[in-house]
């Protein structure tokens, strides 16, 4: 049931006929663990906040640094040399205290994954380096846990959201490779650079994909990859399929 | 034979983005990177009608190619 101040305070999404009262209190009743909080969790954490999600976790073990603040909308140059999820979590409780916020501040290795990813309804990969989303990929998939992706690098974002063992994997569209080459991906990626708008855009339509996830409504980035380019404006969604080879959803031989 | 190549992202500094392209019968995927002078191995993402493939898939007539790679960044 939803209380006097949370009618009042989420009356403008209520009043979408989609949701309703009955919707909102499905929110309410959700949990998500989301990883990473820099620019994609940030505008990710701020939404589901704000709507409502009911428990919110965050992993995440870095420490605010200048070079942040151009994307990292949740914090401040006076938070330099802070750990994030400890900004963040202070920043979402006084956004919204309705909402439970689970402070990790912690790397997310496959001990902490298996432990913590159970007592969420989904997960959502904010992740920075294609390490950490191979982790998450194996567990969620393991856990049976919906996951919701999103990646960014310059001018271009990607989403794709996962049904384990129903729809595909990360791991079915990016086979993950030998230890040596999934590191140079990532220095790769980050020495490309990245745009903070790209991750605004993309982190608001992973945090829409887990809110119509909990309502059951819409269409969903499922056996879809999402590619948005904001240099050349181009926007497409890639159908994909399961590998029924796949290492970490399908049968190896 | 004709195959449809679709680029995305990065890709797009090889050709328009969606492009009818002639290539021999019997061609590889590998062969229709190299037409299109792309010779990053690494990363590279390619799917035939929406299905992901090796570099060694045959290619057949009417076949769309989508190329791109994945970015890792948050």
């Amino acid at each position: 049931m939803l209380s006097e101040e949370e009618i009042e305070r989420y009356k403008r999404q209520i009043r979408i006929d989609k949701i309703g009262a009955e919707g909102q209190d499905k929110i309410k009743n959700s949990s998500v663990l989301i990883v990473g909080a820099g620019g994609l969790g940030s505008p990710i954490l701020l939404y589901l906040t704000g709507i409502g999600v009911g428990k919110i976790g965050i992993v995440d073990n870095d420490i605010l640094s200048l070079s942040n603040l151009t994307r990292q909308i949740l914090y401040r140059t006076e938070d330099i040399g802070k750990k994030k999820v400890l900004i963040a979590k202070e920043r979402l409780q006084a956004l919204n205290p309705n909402v439970i916020i689970e402070a990790f501040p912690e790397c997310l290795d496959a001990t902490l994954a298996k432990n913590i990813f159970p007592s969420y309804d989904s997960i959502i990969d904010a992740t920075d380096n294609f390490e950490t989303r191979y982790l998450i990929n194996r567990v969620a998939v393991e856990k049976e846990k919906p996951l919701f992706i999103g990646a960014v690098g310059r001018f271009t974002g990607q989403v794709m959201s996962v049904m384990p063992h129903k729809t595909s994997c990360y791991n079915c569209v990016f086979p993950e490779k030998d230890e040596e080459t999934v590191r140079e991906m990532s220095k790769r990626n980050e020495d490309l650079g990245v745009i903070g708008t790209i991750v605004g855009t993309i982190g608001s339509i992973v945090a829409n994909e887990f809110i119509k996830h909990i309502l059951n409504i819409g269409s969903h980035y499922f056996n879809k990859l999402l590619i948005i380019d904001l240099l050349n404006n181009d926007i497409s969604a890639i159908s994909i399929s399961r590998d029924p080879r796949c290492r970490v959803c399908g049968n190896p031989q | 034979m004709k195959v449809k190549v679709k680029l995305y992202g990065d890709y797009l500094r090889y050709g328009a983005d969606e492009n009818l392209l002639e290539v021999e019968e019997n061609s590889s995927v590998n062969d229709l990177l190299n037409k299109l002078q792309i010779s990053e191995r690494h990363y590279i993402i390619v799917l035939v009608n929406m299905k992901r493939v090796w570099f060694e898939e045959k290619l057949k007539d009417n076949d769309t190619v989508s190329i791109f790679s994945p970015v890792g960044g948050g």
